[in-house]
């Protein structure tokens, strides 16, 4: 299991490519990610929540009442057309990233 | 369910309620319910789910820095109170654990006084130096027990001194407490019908087989078996009890027109507070200002109030030869500690 820390820098990125597949609320994100992730990272609601705070301010998701369910209306995400682009930028971002890190690290050269 | 909720305020105690931390809140308690529903339906008891969702919860600083609030810590400094440690999960089993020891020892001091004093009465049938022996060896026993485990104690208690406790520990010594109940009240009923059976013997003992010194020595026998019972549980359900009634963080006296309040009471309710002095609080307006001097006064009288009692108890039993209201002394005493000098020792 991949510990928050050293994924820092692309929870936002990764929520945000989850959202691409359609408005979701916070829970079924955090179980998006363990799953398609076969369980290797499992986000912690502080970091998820936090995340989701960062990303309304920055005006790349959008939240908005939706579903009832115990009782209360969950809140749901939806990637704006900020938060589309920023995903675009932040993908082409990694691609360099893993290539430069790789280098120094990756087992097999 | 309830216990999430407690912890969830627990984290929010020393936050400003504004709209934003307010919907924080709510979101958090929504993704938490959520969770403990997925933990449940996987297959897990309530307390497993529980367990599992706090445990996942993640850094609560991450999250007040994100919702730009001042951390607890900071808020805490602030407010010029006990800069010490919060108390960890970790320290609070340790706690516990040395609590669950004092309750043995303790118990098990004060029952071999007691039920010394029976087989020295069982002893007394031989005649000889026996008797005498028995008394000596088993109050001998007894007591060192006693300050053993006083002693001991003393470390185990004043590392937790007027600290403050995690929201995490808070919510696990709310469910310790809670399920503690259920033992304490075995306990208190084990130990009151040993009482019974104890005053019983002497009066069937008169029509039976079990005669004199038999029944008087099995008398203080049950008696010491039910003093250890409840002194035993007692103790334990203390423990619990003083880190579930600690303060979260040292969150100030709720201001009046915040509307968050709620639950606000339950959190600034230091575990050195007596009945008395909240008593009070709630009397005038101004009672957190009378509180300190009226405690400090029943801390005081507190000191002599055991071994004043201890004394009668030694007296009535040595001089004026009457052991059943001597023990009446003290378990009466015993009963009435809590209503006298409030909950909290």
């Amino acid at each position: 299991m991949i510990s928050s820390d050293g994924i820092r820098g692309y929870n936002d990125a990764i929520i945000l490519a989850v959202l691409q597949g359609g408005d979701s609320y916070g829970y079924k994100i955090a179980q998006r990610i363990a799953q398609r992730t076969d369980g290797a990272y499992e986000i912690h609601e502080t970091t998820l929540y936090s995340a989701f705070t960062r990303l309304v301010k920055a005006g790349y998701i959008a939240a908005y009442p939706g579903e009832i369910s115990y009782g209360r209306p969950r809140t749901y995400y939806h990637l704006t057309e900020a938060g589309a682009a920023y995903l675009t930028a932040k993908k082409a971002e990694w691609v360099q990233v893993q290539a430069v890190v790789s280098h120094f690290l990756a087992e097999e050269q | 369910m309830e216990t999430l909720k407690t912890y969830l305020d627990g984290l929010f105690a020393s936050v400003p309620m504004t709209a934003k931390t307010k919907k924080a809140k709510q979101d958090l308690l929504d993704l938490m319910t959520d969770h403990y529903h997925s933990e449940l339906a996987k297959g897990k008891t309530q307390a497993e789910a529980i367990g599992l969702v706090i445990g996942e919860f993640g850094d609560v600083d991450e999250l007040l820095d994100a919702l730009e609030v001042d951390s607890a810590s900071g808020k805490r400094r602030a407010t010029g109170q006990s800069a010490r440690p919060l108390v960890t999960p970790d320290e609070a089993e340790g706690f516990w654990a040395g609590t669950e020891r004092f309750a043995q020892l303790l118990g098990l001091g004060i029952a071999l006084i007691i039920g010394g004093l029976g087989l020295t009465v069982l002893a007394s049938n031989t005649g000889d130096a026996l008797p005498a022996l028995v008394f000596l060896a088993t109050t001998g026993a007894g007591i060192a027990l006693i300050i053993a485990a006083s002693l001991g104690y003393r470390t185990v208690s004043r590392a937790m001194r007027k600290r403050a406790v995690t929201a995490e520990t808070h919510a696990l010594a709310d469910e310790r407490a809670t399920a503690y109940n259920r033992p304490r009240t075995v306990g208190l009923i084990g130990g009151i019908g040993m009482f019974f059976i104890a005053l019983f013997l002497p009066i069937i003992s008169n029509y039976g087989t079990v005669t004199g010194n038999d029944a008087g020595a099995a008398f203080l026998m049950f008696v010491a078996a039910g003093v250890y019972f409840i002194v035993y549980t007692s103790i334990i359900a203390g423990g619990f009890g003083r880190l579930a009634r600690a303060t979260v963080t040292t969150a100030t006296e709720p201001d009046a027109g915040n509307d968050a309040t709620e639950d606000a009471d339950d959190w600034d309710e230091d575990w050195d507070d007596t009945t008395a002095a909240k008593q009070a609080r709630q009397a005038s307006p101004s009672g957190p200002r009378a509180r300190p001097a009226q405690s400090d006064r029943l801390a005081r009288i507190r000191q002599f109030y055991w071994p004043v009692l201890t004394t009668v108890f030694l007296f009535f039993g040595f001089v004026v030869e009457a052991w059943t209201p001597a023990i009446f002394i003290l378990i009466v005493g015993g009963l009435f500690e809590k209503p006298i000098f409030g909950k909290h020792k």
